[in-house]
């Protein structure tokens, strides 16, 4: 570890502002993650385009505590109300709701803060002590690995996510399409831009983001059932017995923890696959698998450690490959562009942007500390969050959304058409399974990836290699071969299987 | 030939439109690209290529061989996290309507009618969402052109007004958001200084007077 960067990034996170912006954005996170339809992803993206006043750090700081402290506060509304405010807290409602039903609220969210702080701590310490291993490993990585693993994270998202591989596909192939708009990277040819200036800088994926996160998921929201509230919540129990139990049973806590960090780290899967895997992991190992979804303790401890778990193991491939775990982190890599930080090498490079990877660990595992204080400290006074209705807010986050859309690139009407084109699109590829995530991968990471398919062009004419082939680099290099056989493998697994099964 | 096209029409989905949208554009950018510079066309050749290819896959993915099937129908997820939500919520909402149902001295109620009364209340619902998506997105198309026509800062309230108004809050509600949404319209304008005060109306008013 560069423990010289180390030390300059803890006294970066616990300087002004960036400290203010670390407490705001788990605050923030923590009132988006409690409602509803809202969320990280919704949450990151509404606020990209006010970050454009701050400085990379901070602005990444801000991001990646909405991110955490989301993670917590959709377990709020799934204790309280049966609704997570996040997929990722889904599990949660199993126990959490009927713990609250019982009138062991307090308990349950007790429960909840505390797996979420210490399981959000050990694997963030986890990762920081592992981070040399993973400089070695990222610098080993070159333009062809890049564009192929690009190109992987959509294959393996297309997997994972609903709906048919190849509709993952095409949305992922679409977004990277939407990104060639505009000026080519090398050529500087004028691509599809009808000689329109405002679309010479293409499609800000920003605008993009806010389109699929925001505008589509409101329209998602204007058509479910009403708001949240639904009267007095008794807020009964104690949070003592709570944090000693949570203690009391490391081997669930660490468990749910890294198994939210495994699946963190793949593509596309995220805390919402985390948690129901955790949550049944906890059942099955349990002696007492009879009181699971009656209001037992592990339920919960398991679900909330697992999705806080998450947030490590998602950060690793966004900053190191640019492939996001989650729709949130997807947010976040949309984030580090905007401020100019490429993921990848640079961001392990001890002479350049060590300090702000650094900075974001180190912002992650004090966070934590904010979610204990503010989930244990305020958890008589949660119950106010589940009373604002949803309805009071798709009006705010759309008027948000075209406001900070038209404030992007000062004033370019072309972006606020973007997000409303892109929501009702998004809305429809939700509605007919088209993975969101693959076509935001698409979209972030389109220049990069042409960039990267030239560059490897360009060496392909210095290798040597039986056969003329334009892209031959891709198979002279051992990690660019085996990431092409992984690509190949699972794109023709499914076809092939059947074969290989007789 | 009346009944084919009334069969097609019924046939046709908005995941049509999708795919439509998808092939077309990818089309007109594969096409396009072969004027631009070979380095500069390789990139969008591929990438509108691949969609072109997958699309055509999904349009006649009913008469595709059954091993590539498998990737083009839809088959449960990994993990369906969505469904087992909405089972959880409906699982409560109906334990709730039941307790309040008792309550209120429903006991007495035959099974046809809460049926019946189910049933068009379920209709109902399901008219009503697919409604709220709908006209949402026709505020937001709304609110774009009001923008354009008189300025963000005066369309912003105009927005909210009319969307909480049609969404049926209490006066007060709508008064308060309106007032919010003008003061964040107006923050955007002050602090930075985004041009949102005037539309085109505006600069044809200038032009004419």
């Amino acid at each position: 570890m560069s423990l010289g960067v180390f030390v300059e990034a803890f006294g970066v996170v616990l300087s002004w502002p960036v400290a203010f912006w670390l407490v705001a954005g788990m605050l923030i996170g923590i009132v988006v993650g409690s409602l509803p339809g809202l969320g990280a992803s919704l949450g990151m993206a509404i606020l990209l385009p006010l970050t454009l006043t701050l400085d990379g750090i901070s602005a990444i700081i801000l991001l990646i505590s909405i991110y955490s402290g989301a993670m917590y506060g959709g377990s709020i509304s799934a204790i309280l109300v049966n609704a997570p405010g996040t997929s990722a807290a889904a599990a949660t409602t199993f126990d959490g709701y009927p713990m609250s039903r019982q009138g062991q609220a307090v308990t349950a969210l007790s429960l909840s803060a505390t797996s979420s702080a210490l399981a959000g701590f050990i694997t963030i310490a986890v990762l920081i002590i592992a981070s040399p291993v993973l400089i070695t490993v990222v610098r080993m990585f070159g333009s062809p690995e890049y564009f192929l693993i690009a190109i992987l994270g959509l294959a393996m998202i297309t997997i994972v996510a609903q709906g048919a591989m190849v509709k993952g596909l095409i949305a992922g192939f679409f977004g990277l399409s939407l990104t060639t708009i505009g000026t080519a990277p090398m050529t500087a040819d004028v691509r599809y831009t009808f000689g329109q200036f405002a679309l010479f800088d293409g499609v800000s994926f920003v605008a993009a983001l806010i389109g699929l996160f925001a505008i589509a998921e409101m329209l998602k929201l204007a058509g479910e059932r009403g708001g949240i509230s639904r009267g007095e919540v008794r807020m009964g129990g104690d949070v003592l017995p709570a944090v000693k139990s949570v203690i009391n049973h490391p081997v669930t806590l660490l468990k749910s923890a890294f198994i939210g960090m495994g699946i963190g780290a793949i593509p596309g899967a995220g805390s919402t696959v985390s948690n129901f895997v955790a949550y049944t992991e906890a059942v099955r190992s349990s002696d007492d698998a009879s009181t699971f979804g009656k209001g037992n303790e592990v339920g919960v401890i398991a679900s909330e450690a697992s999705n806080n778990g998450t947030i490590g193991g998602s950060v690793v491939p966004a900053i190191a490959f640019g492939i996001p775990g989650s729709a949130a982190t997807a947010v976040l890599i949309g984030g580090l562009i905007m401020h100019g930080l490429v993921p990848g090498p640079e961001l392990f490079d001890a002479d350049a942007n060590l300090v702000v990877t650094y900075s974001v660990f180190i912002a992650l595992l004090l966070g934590n500390i904010v979610i204990l204080l503010v989930g244990l400290g305020l958890v008589t006074r949660a119950g106010y969050l589940t009373r604002i209705d949803t309805k009071y807010i798709i009006p705010m986050i759309i008027a948000l959304a075209f406001l900070g859309a038209f404030a992007l690139r000062s004033g370019n009407w072309f972006d606020v058409i973007t997000i409303v084109a892109l929501g009702i699109m998004g809305y429809y590829m939700k509605r007919y399974n088209y993975s969101i995530i693959a076509f935001v991968l698409g979209v972030v990471l389109g220049s990069i990836a042409e960039e990267n398919l030239y560059r490897s062009v360009l060496l392909s004419r210095r290798v040597d290699f039986p056969v003329d082939l334009p892209i031959s680099i891709f198979f002279v290099r051992p990690i660019s071969l085996l990431l092409l056989v992984a690509i190949v493998a699972i794109i023709l697994g499914p076809i092939l299987r059947p074969y290989f099964d007789r | 030939m009346k009944d084919r096209v009334r069969d097609v029409r019924e046939r046709l989905t908005m995941e049509h439109v999708l795919l439509a949208t998808f092939i077309g554009t990818s089309v007109y950018m594969f096409v396009e690209s072969l004027t631009f510079q070979p380095a500069g066309g390789m990139f969008p050749r591929f990438t509108a290529g691949a969609v072109i290819v997958l699309g055509l896959l999904l349009v006649f993915r009913e008469y595709l061989p059954a091993s590539l099937q498998r990737i083009v129908i839809d088959e449960e997820a990994m993990f369906d996290v969505d469904e087992i939500v909405e089972d959880v919520d409906v699982d409560i909402s109906e334990d709730e309507a039941e307790g309040e149902r008792a309550t209120a001295g429903e006991a007495d109620v035959t099974d046809e009618e809460v049926e019946a009364s189910e049933k068009s209340e379920t209709e109902s619902e399901s008219v009503g969402i697919a409604g709220g998506s709908f006209v949402t997105g026709g505020f937001c198309v709304a609110y774009l052109f009001a923008s354009y026509l008189i300025g963000m800062l005066w369309a912003t309230p105009l927005f909210v007004a009319a969307y909480t108004r049609w969404t049926g809050q209490r006066w007060l509600a709508v008064i308060g958001l309106t007032a919010l949404s003008f003061v964040l319209a107006f923050l955007f304008y002050d602090v930075l200084n985004l041009d949102i005060m005037t539309g085109w109306i505006h600069e044809w008013l200038v032009g004419v007077l």
